[in-house]
């Protein structure tokens, strides 16, 4: 897991094998990573997680998980960095292009992944199992099924998208929550749109924020086996805004708090809630502790520790990808939605 | 102290829909209820195995019109069976809008995993079935329930138990006596309870495929007598 701090945005995430998997002898299918570097147009940050499907004709979903996040992650950073000089119009314009992107580059990861001999040998035994073998004949890619959640932090914008289920929480600094991608109604018992589909292109979520008064305090995504474990929905926001709190009352000893006891509560989630993989990302915007609100209410959560954690700066390799059709007016909202394609919103 | 609110296994709905018409009076009836008392008992050990599941049972009977036999969601180890009586005719279509109408959100709750649904009929549908199975179909959930069925007898209407399944991989059962019932009652029962509060349920939602195959739920074969041959009696 790489860790990393910079000036404005505090990042870290954690995923953990869910109860039922470990029972089952089945592997953590989620993964989650995040690149983060202060750039000559300011800082960019972009967190990723991706939640493999389980079912046996998913059976390299753990993999297709990963090639979603190292896709996603590498894609969205070069977009920022080619465009940091575009107009917000422009910019939101190009983000279109992001899923159509993504979905391309995880599909040629996939085959490749599925062509090399390596692979071959390994998925020998799964095409024993004739219904297996049918679908992978029909198409590899379904192997390797997946979602897909990114944040993409900006000095002038932020965009979310996500493919299937799981969450994205942003709290701004008075601890008020929202959930800035629209529902997808497809995602109800134990199905998600998915990155494998035809269709996938057209059922991403996305949503292009202009960076103005609002901007979150706190964001996080995690694979659905987190808010799966609440008796409520509003349980499962009070994660968010427990953490916040957290974060609000003692500053960056809460933060470090939190990275470390983060691993430790996702465990303890999964054994006494959904029993599934769960990853969280999170990302804090440390100056909103300046910023004017209600009073600190005492921490939701216990154990807060003061004790300093080591962190590495990490970052990607820039590369740039060619902008979209520019154009001359400027967003005049701050918050633009919309949906790729057909995807519900 | 963890952050977040109260943590809870996720709400599994298990319905039963019983015909209590007239056909099915004597032995047929006191087949099903002895079969579904003694299948609870199974069901609760499948559940013990998977304490991320909280399974809660509901059971409508159907003759002229329907009611609900057991209308509140009731955990399964408080659940205990009172049996049916039979009389009337086959109003099969209002049981499955009464089934429908639980179907809805936010009856059904986003966390809950695929709700079990076992309709046990031995004959043709008297009232409107194409209504109710259009309803069950309208609902996101009832698309996605594990939907099981068991014909009684020679007379059952295969073909609107087919259309209930909607699903080629998944044959209608069909029992023919006592014992067969009973096999068919506690498998669908626990077969379809473990699969549903199974991680490998977890699929793609654009796909047309039924969210759950044969291989998952290991289609029982017809119990055989003790010379071997399935006893035909109903």
């Amino acid at each position: 897991m790489r860790e990393a701090r910079s000036k404005e945005w505090y990042v870290t995430g954690k995923s953990v094998r869910g109860s039922i998997h470990r029972g089952n002898d089945l592997p953590n299918q989620d993964c989650i990573a995040w690149v983060q570097k202060e750039t000559d147009s300011g800082e960019v940050a972009v967190l990723s997680l991706a939640d493999g499907h389980g079912s046996e004709k998913y059976f390299l979903s753990h993999i297709g998980a990963q090639f979603a996040v190292q896709v996603a992650n590498d894609l969205l950073y070069q977009f920022a960095q080619a465009n940091a000089g575009l107009s917000l119009t422009d910019i939101k314009v190009g983000t279109e292009r992001l899923p159509f992107q993504i979905v391309r580059q995880w599909r040629r990861k996939v085959e490749d992944d599925w062509n090399s001999p390596e692979r071959s040998k390994e998925t020998e035994r799964w095409l024993d199992n004739p219904e297996i073998a049918r679908t992978v004949e029909s198409s590899p890619l379904i192997a390797y099924g997946t979602t897909l959640l990114s944040v993409l932090i900006a000095e002038r914008f932020i965009f979310y998208m996500q493919i299937g289920d799981g969450d994205i929480l942003a709290i701004d600094a008075h601890g008020a929550l929202t959930e800035p991608v629209p529902l997808d109604e497809r995602n109800v018992a134990n199905e998600a749109t998915s990155l494998s589909s035809p269709t996938a292109m057209r059922d991403f979520r996305v949503e292009f924020r202009r960076r103005g008064s609002s901007v979150p305090a706190l964001i996080m995504l995690a694979t659905d086996g987190y808010a799966n474990s609440f008796l409520t929905r509003a349980g499962f926001h009070k994660v968010g805004s427990d953490i916040w709190q957290m974060i609000r009352t003692d500053g960056k000893a809460g933060w470090q708090t939190i990275e470390k006891q983060l691993e430790g509560w996702l465990q303890r989630t999964t054994e006494l809630g959904s029993g599934d993989d769960i990853s969280v990302g999170l990302l804090c915007r440390m100056s909103a502790l300046q910023e004017e609100g209600p009073e600190k209410l005492p921490a939701a959560t216990q154990g807060v520790g003061d004790s300093q954690v080591p962190l590495q700066e990490d970052a990607i390799s820039q590369q740039g990808i060619p902008g979209t059709a520019l154009g001359e007016e400027e967003l005049d909202e701050s918050t633009e939605k919309r949906s790729a394609g057909t995807g519900k919103s | 102290m963890i952050p977040g609110g109260e943590l809870a296994a996720r709400p599994l709905h298990f319905f039963w829909l019983a015909d209590c018409s007239g056909s099915m009076a004597g032995e047929k009836i006191q087949s099903l209820n002895h079969a579904i008392r003694d299948a609870i008992e199974a069901m609760r050990k499948v559940a013990d195995n998977n304490v991320h599941a909280k399974v809660f049972v509901r059971a409508i009977k159907f003759s002229r019109g329907a009611t609900w036999h057991v209308a509140q969601p009731t955990p399964l180890e408080n659940f205990q069976w009172k049996d049916l009586t039979a009389g009337g005719v086959t109003d099969m279509g209002q049981a499955l809008i009464m089934l429908a109408e639980q179907l809805k959100v936010p009856l059904m709750e986003q966390r809950g995993l695929p709700p079990v649904v076992v309709l046990v009929s031995d004959g043709h549908p008297s009232d409107d079935v194409k209504k109710g199975l259009a309803a069950v179909m309208a609902e996101p959930w009832g698309k996605k329930a594990v939907r099981i069925a068991i014909g009684i007898g020679k007379d059952a209407d295969d073909n609107m138990l087919e259309k209930f399944i909607a699903n080629p991989e998944i044959p209608v059962l069909h029992a023919h006596n006592s014992a067969e019932l009973t096999h068919y009652i506690k498998w669908a029962s626990t077969m379809a309870l473990q699969a549903s509060s199974s991680p490998s349920m977890r699929s793609d939602a654009t796909q047309l495929a039924a969210p759950f195959a044969s291989t998952q739920l290991n289609i029982p074969a017809p119990l055989p007598s003790a010379d071997g041959q399935s006893q035909d009696v109903w």
